[in-house]
């Protein structure tokens, strides 16, 4: 199981490296935002806060959210070549090909989210980390990986199409992003979005990172709950429609 | 002579795709060590069968029965199944491993195979790169890879030269003479007729007959009413 497993992560890694386009694009987007957002409201107060420290972690997770969107395409290639229904006939358990490919996938989404705060440290952002919170925040941002990874595949195994992918990312980022703290604190939503907001995971996250970074405060066990089931209720309705696809093959 | 144990038992499978004739109906068969040829016309159910045989599909009736470890069945579809993307080396080193070879094993395996299908100089490259014909090698070694009791092949010599075609046969033969099953799906019925130490002819999804390959053509032309050559 570990071995299958480390093999599909060094699989997925090595073809992801192979591919700068794709990374280039799932970074790129984040850091513009990160740029111009950042420049554009520079000279906001929010709270006690300046708006790049508020931005800094909210880009940082944002990137995740992006980048876990693209795990999906990753999958339709598999299932088109009919390299994915060879790795299912295997013996190696199904679970052990789809946490490979998760496992990197999140490594990567992990890198490309710490870029991201490195250039806000290079834009004059300042954060004010503690060891055991950064390490639960980094869990937090690792669950929401793990979980929009896995929803991503899941969606692109049902519809089978590359074109469709970038109905994902306007069906179901562009409202998450939107209705998040990400870009803007709760205290600041009219009062319909702020109460949408509390049942966003991207919210949840944003939260736990961000008071992580910036005051050092381990996130909430509750937060950590929420997205742990999240994560495991994704992964496992991944692996019932890689299982499916599969069967159509 | 006793008659060889079944290394696959398959009894009254039937498998239906829609609501029009079923792809396989009451199928019986005794898989034994040895190479059996699957012939049949286009739409006979040979694919089906054997997919059923490699457990991706299970039957909607009837039951097969595979004794041993899961690990040592290999199923190659007829068409290519691999990554352009990853070099040919990566691509039987992660099979290797999801078949569960063991690790100090692998790099021999890899080599072997590689060498036995003329592919070893072309390894580190992608396999976007590499023509048809190479690509069908790879495909058939990493089939192989773990070395499997139970070898199903749908189609295995298509895009293959008839050197390379000949080389493939030898080497299923010499697996099934080593006490392995090999079953292979072909229209090559020349090829059948030459190799095989069993045929079997399916016809609109039914086991019509089986026998030696000696009595194929009767076979074959007894069940469809086509000349086979």
């Amino acid at each position: 199981m570990i071995d299958a497993m480390r093999a599909v992560a060094w699989r997925t890694w090595t073809t992801t490296w192979r591919r700068p386009v794709l990374l280039t694009f799932s970074l790129g987007q984040p850091l513009v935002w990160m740029l111009f957002f950042g420049f554009l409201f520079e000279r906001f107060t929010l709270v006690g806060e300046r708006y790049l420290d508020f931005l800094a972690p909210g880009v940082s997770v944002m990137t995740v959210l992006f980048g876990a969107s693209q795990s999906g395409i990753g999958w339709i290639r598999d299932l088109n070549t009919g390299f994915l229904p060879r790795m299912l006939s295997t013996p190696a358990p199904a679970s052990a090909i789809l946490g490979g490919k998760v496992l990197a996938d999140v490594a990567r989404l992990l890198v490309q989210s710490a870029a991201v705060l490195l250039l806000a440290l290079l834009l004059g952002a300042r954060l004010h980390p503690r060891p055991a919170a950064l390490l639960a925040g980094l869990v937090c941002v690792a669950l929401f990986a793990v979980a929009f990874s896995c929803l991503s595949a899941a969606f692109a195994l049902q519809v089978r199409a590359q074109e469709a992918m970038a109905t994902f990312v306007h069906l179901v980022n562009m409202p998450l992003l939107f209705t998040s703290t990400a870009l803007v604190p709760r205290g600041q939503m009219p009062g319909w979005l702020a109460t949408v907001s509390r049942f966003n995971p991207l919210k949840l996250t944003v939260d736990a990172w961000r008071g992580a970074l910036l005051h050092g405060e381990i996130p909430a066990l509750r937060s950590l709950l929420l997205l742990t089931a999240l994560a495991a209720a994704l992964f496992l309705y991944a692996l019932s429609r890689m299982r499916a696809a599969s069967k159509r093959y | 002579m006793p008659e060889a144990a079944s290394v696959a038992t398959v009894r009254g499978v039937g498998v239906r795709f829609s609501r029009a004739a079923p792809a396989l109906a009451e199928i019986d068969l005794d898989l034994q060590a040895g190479l059996t040829a699957v012939v049949g016309p286009n739409g006979a159910g040979k694919t089906t069968l054997l997919r059923v045989l490699a457990g991706l599909l299970v039957p909607d009736e009837g039951r097969v029965e595979i004794p041993g470890d899961r690990r040592l069945r290999g199923y190659i579809p007829q068409d290519l199944a691999l990554d352009p993307e990853m070099t040919g080396r990566e691509t039987l080193w992660l099979l290797a491993a999801l078949h569960g070879v063991p690790r100090r094993e692998r790099a021999d395996r890899v080599a072997g195979l590689a060498a036995a299908f003329g592919i070893a100089a072309h390894l580190p490259r992608p396999v976007a790169v590499w023509s048809g014909g190479l690509k069908r090698r790879l495909h058939l070694a990493a089939g192989m890879i773990h070395d499997p009791d139970l070898l199903l092949l749908d189609e295995p010599t298509a895009g293959l030269d008839v050197e390379r075609s000949g080389f493939l046969w030898e080497e299923l033969k010499r697996r099934a003479a080593g006490g392995r099953a090999v079953a292979v799906v072909t229209h090559d019925l020349a090829a059948a007729e030459r190799h095989a130490d069993r045929v079997i002819v399916l016809h609109r999804g039914r086991l019509a007959a089986s026998g030696p390959p000696s009595r194929l053509a009767d076979l074959y032309r007894q069940v469809t009413g086509e000349d086979p050559w």
